[in-house]
């Protein structure tokens, strides 16, 4: 069988789509890609549709064979990214021809990138996914984070050699969102579910401190430490968890829901981070400070609105790079 | 009923009043109401305890029509169709199979066999389906058995356990990390990939518990970790 060999992992890997949907009524999560802008930019770099599944790479980098000629491109926190020790631009599609070498070193900033392959990876659709979720043993290469001897199995289009004419430069690299440490980031949401029913006073501490990310962030939750916010609320009724929501457990540290989290919790939700915010959040690294600001509906769906065109626009842009040239 | 925002492309509709069947079948009839109007840009329906949340897709299905539709079927639910299914699963009761059982009874100030007694003699109702594929909260288990959780919840519970905190009471699907009381195994897969849908229990469903042997329990096809 053909495909890419994995020959070492730094700290996490796994496959990942855009994530399962319509399942949450029978308690199986979303998953997907954290950033999912990020591996919907490198799948149109290779000229694959959004949904394809590609590798969601973690902070530490990954070494990988290629046993067939293909091609790829990487996306995401920006990475040293090198095949057969020669540097490779990110955010450009790449011709790998078999036998190569494939390294993502460290991240310089952020957490996650994503490789994405022609024709995308093949491991077997789970309920309409291919992404991994290791709590649930879902997807992925039998539900698991990648290890050093996996091969992953690669669609029968990744193995057409690369015509290396169309590897042309991109006029624009995707923007690196990561804010630096010094800044506080802004986590704009919008308030609802439990925020009417938690204290005036729990409503003001979670907007008027700075937080900071804790080390325990993970595809489940991010974590904020500070003052603890008391809600006034005691245990509650099990119901839905949304991806971004933030849930203030007993402890008054608010935990960010993120794409792994558990369909249902007991704890009160405040409300739900904007899209793009929870995305920077989660390219953002430990120690980071944010702060948490309430936005109104209208303000919250000009934002939204305004993010997803800018994406649509650069998606555009980079299938003209991702398609032959007519 | 109330209305506030799960995010951009979510709402969340709570209803008064304490967890009952009663409630849940409230619940279900507008789920199905909302999903029979709306056939598309409707993405997921969880329901919780005393809620449903509906996720959509807010260019299929802008937020405000559904709003609309929503107050529109405030109080249209006086006459639910409760159409829950009556499920038995077996269960082998026994110190061996269930490690709380012997807590649990002298918590409870009962003996081994009127805990399994009481426990397989009532029916739940399946309030919501979440904290894993196919785990279904079932409720309410009979006051003098409420035990609380484990101080420390175990690293792993084997799949099939049957377990209670506070009134609820559940069968974990797989083995996963817990601190509910197990009082046994039930030998039945409650989750299923290949099944359309893939979990046995819906919410709404009414569920009794039969004791079995152990004999039994490995002809079912149980197995013990």
């Amino acid at each position: 069988m053909t495909g890419l060999r994995v020959i070492q992992v730094g700290l996490h890997a796994t496959v990942q789509d855009l994530g399962r949907a319509g399942y949450l009524g029978y308690g199986i999560t979303n998953g997907g890609a954290v950033d999912a802008f990020a591996l919907r930019c490198a799948n149109r770099l290779v000229g694959n549709t959004d949904n394809l599944a590609g590798l969601e790479v973690v902070l530490n980098g990954i070494t990988l064979v290629a046993s067939c000629d293909l091609q790829l491109a990487l996306c995401g926190a920006p990475v040293p990214l090198q095949v057969n020790n020669e540097p490779c631009p990110m955010n450009m599609r790449v011709s790998v021809t078999a036998g190569s070498t494939v390294t993502l070193g460290r991240a310089i900033q952020g957490n996650y990138s994503y490789l994405a392959v022609k024709g995308g990876m093949s491991t077997p659709l789970v309920l309409g996914s291919r992404s991994t979720v290791i709590r649930e043993g879902l997807g992925g290469l039998n539900g698991e984070a990648l290890k050093a001897g996996d091969l992953l199995p690669l669609a029968t289009s990744a193995q057409l050699p690369g015509n290396p004419n169309r590897q042309r430069r991109q006029p624009r690299q995707v923007p690196n969102k990561t804010s630096t440490q010094a800044d506080i980031l802004q986590l704009r949401f919008l308030p609802g579910i439990h925020y009417d029913d938690v204290t005036q006073d729990s409503r003001e501490d979670l907007c008027a401190q700075v937080f900071s990310i804790s080390g325990s962030a993970n595809r489940m939750a991010i974590p904020l430490n500070g003052s603890p916010v008391d809600t006034g609320m005691t245990k509650l009724w099990s119901e839905a968890t949304c991806l971004g929501s933030i849930q203030i457990p007993p402890d008054g540290q608010p935990l960010v829901l993120m794409n792994d989290r558990q369909t249902m919790g007991g704890y009160p939700q405040v409300g739900v981070i904007i899209p793009p915010d929870r995305v920077r959040l989660s390219q953002a690294r430990a120690g980071q400070r944010v702060r948490l600001e309430a936005l109104s509906t209208a303000q919250a769906e000009q934002i939204v609105w305004l993010h997803e065109h800018y994406e649509e626009t650069h998606l555009k842009a980079l299938d003209r790079l991702g398609c032959p040239a007519p | 009923m109330h209305l506030s925002y799960a995010g951009l492309s979510g709402i969340r509709l709570s209803l008064d009043g304490a967890p009952s069947p009663a409630l849940t079948a409230d619940l279900l009839e507008l789920r199905d109401r909302i999903t029979s109007i709306y056939r598309t840009g409707l993405i997921d329906c969880v329901l919780g305890y005393r809620t449903l949340t509906l996720f959509f897709d807010p260019a299929e299905l802008p937020r405000e029509t559904l709003l609309t539709t929503l107050r529109e079927l405030d109080g249209a639910t006086a006459t639910p169709q409760h159409r829950g299914r009556m499920l038995e699963l077996p269960v082998w009761y026994s110190e061996e199979s269930g490690h709380d059982l012997l807590s649990v009874a002298e918590h409870s100030g009962l003996t081994v066999e009127e805990v399994i007694d009481l426990h397989s003699s009532g029916s739940y109702n399946a309030y919501a389906t979440g904290f894993a594929p196919g785990f279904c909260y079932l409720g309410d288990i009979p006051e003098v058995l409420e035990t609380p959780r484990l101080r420390t919840p175990r690293r792993t519970v084997p799949a099939g356990s049957v377990a209670i905190a506070d009134r609820q009471t559940a069968v974990y699907p797989s083995a996963s990390p817990g601190g509910w009381r197990l009082l046994g195994l039930c030998p039945t897969p409650l989750f299923n990939l290949d099944l359309s849908p893939p979990g046995l229990i819906a919410v709404g469903d009414l569920v009794t518990f039969k004791p079995i042997s152990r004999e039994a329990f490995f002809e079912l096809g149980g197995t013990l970790v």
